[in-house]
């Protein structure tokens, strides 16, 4: 019985290794480009599209987490993703074979989602693959290290080393350029990473510590997932939750749980609120 | 010593608690948000306030503990040589090659031999990988009980996981076998495990055996040090310990100095030489 549902699982591998995911995930960007417009696209169709903003996953819409990655900002936007697609994709899928790549493609861009849910201004919305490219070059680093002698001989090489350095370029680059979202970069690069550094690896080379690693990266990115699709403790979260309250005393609960967690500190009075109120107005102000 | 046969370590390998120390903080983060979840199902204002307080509590023992560890690498010796010693090893264990355990694997899956076993346990070892050490080296002792690496590696396993009477008869079949094996350690391991059995006595002989017969390191007096403290001899143990904190005039191996740095610390209650 086992071997037959191994064998099952490995025909289903060998029949996805036949689908080029780059090329598919090539064509989702170019044709989401024109459905959203070109060169310069309808921020309304971005977000019926599927762009990320932190409050609309923690609304329930999860699937932005993954849907963000198609969509591009711009025509100068999606032509830099794509060639960085078209650079690193198909060597790299060629390597894995296409099952494994789109594996490591979307925990890679689950790692950039994440990264932006968690930590980025929950009103900002977040379009782009960069974050699962990034995912890719981590993913390179990370089958570098596994296959050389040792985890870091490949730093002998000088290939792996400016792989390295463009790395790091581009995530200067990041935190120099406005409109670019880094932490997503970074989420995507360390989702890469782990995706490819602690569950692509041989059986033989899988060793205790490394199932027990391998659980507990599970484990923490659905728990990293949970928080960005019910981020409780999130100041936008309990002020929708505010509005949505079907009693007044739930909420004034709500409410105070929105001015504790937008002042990150437990003793709030009643100018809290006013500063709170202060903040938004200005906010939409500026929008 | 007439004691030669170890006993079967544990069937499955464990991992030290201290190498358990960062899995269980990501289990940890992992649960944090179902948790706060439960809290906010009770009361939506605790949950925030909790992740609040621990928020702040964890931003206040960062930089404790950074204030810590500057006084430490200042004020107290066994710090900085505990971080050279964890560096080491750590170094150590990511750049272990791989290939010929690998490979060993591998030559294990159609023969067998006590040498692969022996050699796929020593690699683990190197990679501090002590689930995979264990089996491989009792293996090995079980295919050619006439092997004294094999025996001597797999006492370092059984006394790494506290099975320290299992150890000592390991230390003893490798020192049989082999006099003097692996430049005297299979001896000081022995009078080690001793010590730490609470047999004193004969631990301090067979000390003072090692250091006549291979000469003392940093280690093997500190070691010594201890076995005399616990055998009342106070007097010995601070010699003992003075001689471990000597300054060699030269940059010890990060374990040597680590034993030297834990030396310093015994001088300041035993008395540093005059």
């Amino acid at each position: 019985m086992l071997a037959l549902r191994e064998r099952v699982v490995r025909d289903l591998i060998d029949k996805a290794d036949e689908v080029p995911v780059t090329l598919v995930v090539l064509i989702a960007y170019v044709t989401m480009a024109f459905l959203t417009g070109l060169p310069e696209p309808d921020p309304e169709k971005l977000a019926a599209y599927g762009s990320m903003r932190a409050i609309d996953v923690g609304n329930g819409e999860w699937w932005r987490l993954f849907t963000s990655s198609f969509l591009h900002g711009g025509l100068l936007h999606l032509a830099m993703n794509s060639w960085a697609l078209i650079q690193l994709g198909p060597a790299v899928e060629r390597s894995l074979g296409s099952a494994r790549f789109l594996t490591v493609y979307l925990l890679a861009q689950l790692g950039s989602g994440l990264a932006v849910a968690l930590v980025n201004d929950p009103f900002q919305p977040v379009v782009g693959g960069s974050g699962a490219i990034f995912g890719i070059l981590g993913a390179i680093v990370a089958m570098q290290m596994r296959q050389g002698r040792h985890a870091f001989s490949f730093l002998a090489y000088e290939g792996p080393r400016r792989l390295l350095l463009t790395i790091l370029a581009y995530l200067v680059l990041g935190a120099l350029i406005p409109f670019v979202s880094n932490t997503a970069h970074v989420g995507g690069l360390v989702g890469g990473f782990l995706a490819a550094f602690v569950y692509l690896v041989p059986p033989r080379q899988a060793s205790a510590t490394l199932q027990a690693w391998r659980a507990a990266i599970a484990a923490l990115f659905l728990g990293l997932t949970f928080y960005a699709v019910l981020p409780i403790t999130r100041w936008d979260w309990n002020w929708i939750q505010e509005e949505q309250a079907p009693t007044n005393a739930l909420a004034q609960r709500f409410r105070l749980a929105k001015l504790k967690s937008y002042h990150g500190r437990n003793d709030v009075d009643a100018s809290d609120g006013a500063a709170f109120n202060r903040d938004m107005k200005r906010r939409a102000e500026g929008k | 010593m007439t004691e030669t046969e170890p006993a079967a370590p544990p069937a499955r390998g464990p991992v030290s608690w201290a190498g358990r120390i960062p899995v269980v903080a990501v289990w940890c983060c992992a649960s944090l948000p179902v948790l706060l979840y439960l809290l906010q199902r009770h009361d939506p204002v605790l949950a925030v306030e909790v992740a609040n307080t621990l928020t702040t509590w964890t931003i206040r023992a960062l930089v404790a503990g950074g204030g810590l560890c500057c006084a430490g690498l200042i004020l107290y010796p066994p710090f900085p040589a505990w971080l050279r010693r964890f560096s080491d090893r750590v170094r150590r264990s990511w750049t272990v090659d791989s290939r010929p355990l690998t490979q060993a694997l591998a030559d294990l899956e159609h023969f067998e031999t006590a040498q692969k076993h022996f050699e796929v346990a020593r690699l683990s070892w190197l990679r501090t990988d002590l689930g995979t050490v264990g089996p491989h080296a009792a293996r090995a002792v079980e295919l050619d009980p006439r092997m004294p690496q094999a025996h001597h590696l797999l006492g370092h396993y059984l006394a790494r996981v506290g099975a320290l009477p299992q150890a000592l008869l390991a230390f003893a079949a490798a020192e049989q076998l082999d006099p003097g094996h692996a430049f005297g350690e299979a001896q000081l391991m022995q009078a080690r495990t001793l010590s730490l059995l609470g047999r004193h006595g004969e631990a301090v002989a067979l000390f003072e055996r090692h250091s006549a017969e291979h000469g003392g390191g940093h280690r093997s007096n500190y070691w010594r040090g201890e076995a005399l403290a616990s055998a009342g001899r106070t007097e010995d143990a601070g010699r003992a310990f003075r001689e471990a904190a000597t300054d060699p005039g030269q940059k010890l191996p990060a374990e040597e100095n680590w034993f030297r740095a834990l030396a310093r610390v015994k001088c300041w209650r035993y008395g540093s030489a005059s």
